[in-house]
C-alpha cells in the first residue's frame, strides 16, 4: 500500500478503473475519518455512523468505474455521502423509528485527548463536544448537513453548491440559516458566552 | 441596510462571500449597531465551538469489514458485459481480493477479545451517563466477531444497500481541486531506526482466547513477561494490553475481571478560589500542606495549584488550605469518567493493533517505521492519560486558583 501513499486521488482512481482494488484500499484509507465523521456528526450516534460510512464506500465502490471525473473525488464522495445521509433519514422515517430521543442519543465522541491536557480539562472539553453534537443533532436534516459540510469538512461554497446540487445562493441562505439556528439554541441553553 | 438584511448576510459575511458593496454595507451597519455586532460576535463563538469538534476515526474493523463486504460484492454480482474493464477483469480482481482478505486476517488476530463494554459485568455496571460504553461500532461492524457474525447483523448487512445506489450522476460534478491526502499517510520519509523500532512477537497469533487471565495490575505495565523472542525486552503483549484494557478506571487490574467491578469512576473535582495578597507565599503553604498530608500536586501555574486527595484527607486539607487566603469561591461537581475513560481505552486498543500490525510486516519501509514511531508515542500518550485518570478516580480533585489582591 505504501507505494499508494505518492498517488493523487484521480490517479487511484484511475487505477481503481484499470482494476487495481488496492488502489480503492488507499481511497478509503484517505476519506474514512472524514466520510465516519460527517455520518456521526449527522447521525449523533456510532451504530448509525459505521453502518452509514460503510454504504458510502460500497456506493463509491459500485459507481466508481461511471465517475467521469467531472469533479474532484473527494467532492463527488461527499455527494455520495449526502445521499447516504438523506436516504439513511427516509429509511428511518419510513420504519417510524426515528425519535428525538434516538437523534439525540449522544454515545459519546471519541474525543482525541491532548497528552498536554489534564483529565479534568478532557473531560470538560469532552463534554462540552457532547453537548455540541446534541444542539447539531436538534436541526433539521438539510441544516445539519450544510454545517458539517462547512464547518466540519471545510468544503468551500462552490463545493457545498455542488455536492448539495443547488445554487452558491441557496448555499448562502442555507447556511446562514443553519448557523443561526444553531446559534440561537446554543445561546438558549446558555452555552455562549 | 437594517438590522434584518444585516443579519441575513452576517453569515456569508464572516466567511468573506458578499459582493464588495454588500460588504461595505454590511460594515457600515455593524459600526452603529451594537445588537448586530452581538450577533456576529455569537455567531463566530457557534463556528468556532463546531469546528473544534474533533476528526473521529472509524471503529479498528472498520476496514476488515468493508473488505469482506466487497469482496462479496466481487464474488456475488454477475459480470455484465458492456461494463467497465474493472468488471470485465473479475477473476483477477477476485484473487487480489482474497489476498486482501488474508491481509486483513492479521487485523482479526485482536479482535478475538472482547472490548470492556462487552462485558456482560461492565454493562452491568455502566452508570446511566456513561452510553459511550456502547462503543461506536455499526450494527454490521461489531465491535467483536461476535458480534459481527449474527444474524442481526447480516440483516443489517441485506437491508443496507438499496437497488438504487444513489450515487450522483457523476457527469454533474465540476469541482475545483480538492486532492485531499490524509497527512498521517503522507511525507512520512524519515528514517528511524529499522531494528530498534520493530516490537516482534507482540500478540502472538498462538494466543488461545479467554486463556492467560493473569492479574496484571491496571496501570502497571509488567516489564518482559510476555513471551518475547529471545529474551528481548518488550512491552506487554496484545493480549495483555488489551486486557489491561478491560479494567474501570481506578480499580486496577485485580477487579478488571470483573465480579466486583464498582461501576463508579468518578472524579470529585473542587474548584476553590483563595484571595491572597501574597501569591508566592500562598502557594509555598499550598504545597506544604499537600506534603504534610503525602497528596500529590498534580498541576501547578503561576496562579494556581491542583492537589489529589483522598476522601479521607481531603476535608482536613481543605480546612487548611482555606486559611491559607480568603475564601472567594468554592464549587464542587461530581464527574463521572468512565466514558473518557473507555474511550481512551478504545484508542489504545485500535493503536495496539495498528502497532501490531505493522510489526508483523516482514519488511518495514521508511514509512512504516514512521508509522510505528507516531503509534508508539501516541500509545505513550494515551496510557499516561489513563495513568493519570486512574491516580484521580474515586478522590478528590482540589483546584485551587488564587487571585491576588
Amino acid at each position: 500500500m505504501k507505494k499508494y501513499v505518492q498517488f493523487s486521488d484521480q490517479q487511484l482512481v484511475k487505477k481503481f478503473k484499470d482494476g487495481d482494488v488496492q488502489a480503492f484500499e488507499e481511497l478509503v484509507g484517505r476519506y474514512e475519518k472524514r466520510v465516519y465523521s460527517l455520518a456521526y456528526r449527522f447521525t449523533g450516534n456510532h451504530a448509525d455512523a459505521g453502518d452509514m460510512a460503510q454504504e458510502v464506500f460500497i456506493r463509491v465502490y459500485r459507481a466508481l468505474p461511471k465517475f467521469r471525473e467531472e469533479s474532484s473525488f473527494s467532492t463527488w464522495i461527499y455527494k455520495v455521502a449526502a445521499n447516504v445521509c438523506r436516504d439513511e433519514l427516509r429509511k428511518k422515517r419510513k420504519r417510524k423509528s426515528v425519535s428525538l430521543d434516538d437523534m439525540e442519543a449522544n454515545q459519546g465522541d471519541f474525543v482525541i485527548a491532548d497528552a498536554a491536557q489534564s483529565p479534568e480539562e478532557f473531560v470538560e472539553r469532552r463534554d462540552l463536544q457532547n453537548r455540541v453534537q446534541n444542539y447539531i443533532s436538534q436541526l433539521s436534516e438539510e441544516q445539519r448537513l450544510i454545517l458539517l459540510l462547512r464547518e466540519m469538512q471545510d468544503l468551500s461554497y462552490e463545493e457545498i453548491a455542488q455536492v448539495l446540487d443547488c445554487s452558491l445562493g441557496t448555499v448562502k441562505s442555507r447556511l446562514s440559516r443553519a448557523r443561526t439556528a444553531l446559534k440561537n439554541k446554543m445561546k438558549a441553553a446558555g452555552e455562549l458566552s | 441596510m437594517d438590522c434584518r438584511e444585516t443579519r441575513q448576510l452576517l453569515s456569508a459575511y464572516m466567511d468573506g462571500q458578499l459582493e464588495n458593496n454588500q460588504h461595505e454595507d454590511v460594515l457600515a451597519h455593524l459600526e452603529i449597531c451594537e445588537s448586530c455586532r452581538t450577533e456576529l460576535e455569537e455567531l463566530r463563538e457557534t463556528v468556532s465551538l463546531l469546528r473544534r469538534l474533533p476528526e473521529l476515526s472509524p471503529p479498528p474493523e472498520f476496514k476488515n469489514h468493508l473488505r469482506h463486504r466487497i469482496a462479496a460484492e466481487i464474488e456475488n454480482k454477475p459480470v455484465r458485459t458492456g461494463v467497465s474493464p474493472f468488471f470485465k477483469r473479475r477473476a483477477q480482481i477476485i484473487a487480489v481480493a482474497a489476498v486482501i482478505c488474508l491481509t486483513a486476517g492479521l487485523t482479526a488476530l485482536w479482535q478475538n477479545f472482547s472490548p470492556p463494554w462487552d462485558k456482560k459485568e461492565m454493562v452491568q455496571n455502566v452508570s446511566e451517563d456513561d452510553s459511550a460504553i456502547e462503543y461506536p461500532v455499526g450494527r454490521e461492524s461489531g465491535p467483536a466477531p461476535e458480534m459481527a457474525g449474527n444474524d442481526k447483523g447480516q440483516e443489517a448487512r441485506e437491508t443496507i444497500i438499496p437497488a438504487d445506489t444513489g450515487v450522483p450522476d457523476s457527469g454533474e460534478i465540476n469541482s475545483p481541486g480538492g486532492e485531499q491526502v490524509d497527512s498521517s499517510r503522507q511525507n512520512k520519509g524519515a528514517e528511524v531506526d529499522e531494528v530498534g523500532a520493530v516490537p516482534e512477537n507482540r500478540g502472538s497469533p498462538s494466543r488461545s482466547p479467554g486463556t492467560g487471565q493473569e492479574e496484571v495490575t491496571m496501570m502497571s505495565v509488567p516489564p518482559s513477561e510476555n513471551g518475547s523472542a529471545g529474551g528481548q525486552e518488550v512491552s506487554p503483549s496484545l493480549d495483555q494490553k488489551q486486557e489491561l484494557l478491560m479494567a474501570p478506571p481506578g480499580l486496577g487490574g485485580a477487579s478488571a475481571k470483573g465480579a466486583n467491578i464498582d461501576k463508579s469512576g468518578t472524579i470529585h473535582v473542587t474548584t476553590l478560589t483563595l484571595g491572597t495578597s501574597d501569591l508566592k507565599e500562598a502557594k509555598e503553604k499550598i504545597k506544604l500542606t499537600a506534603e504534610k498530608h503525602n497528596v500529590m500536586v498534580i498541576n501547578e501555574k503561576e496562579k494556581s495549584v491542583t492537589l489529589v486527595c483522598s476522601e479521607q484527607d481531603f476535608e482536613s486539607i481543605l480546612t487548611e488550605i482555606n486559611k491559607v487566603g480568603s475564601v472567594l469561591n468554592r464549587q464542587s461537581l461530581d464527574r463521572n469518567v468512565n466514558t473518557s475513560y473507555n474511550d481512551i481505552c478504545s484508542q489504545l486498543t485500535r493503536l495496539y493493533a495498528e502497532e501490531q500490525q505493522l510489526a508483523q510486516k516482514r519488511e518495514l519501509t521508511s514509512v512504516d517505521n514512521e508509522l510505528l514511531k507516531e503509534t508508539k508515542t501516541k500509545i505513550e500518550d494515551y496510557e499516561k492519560q489513563l495513568q493519570q485518570m486512574d491516580s484521580m478516580v474515586n478522590k478528590n480533585v482540589v483546584e485551587i486558583s488564587l487571585k491576588p489582591f
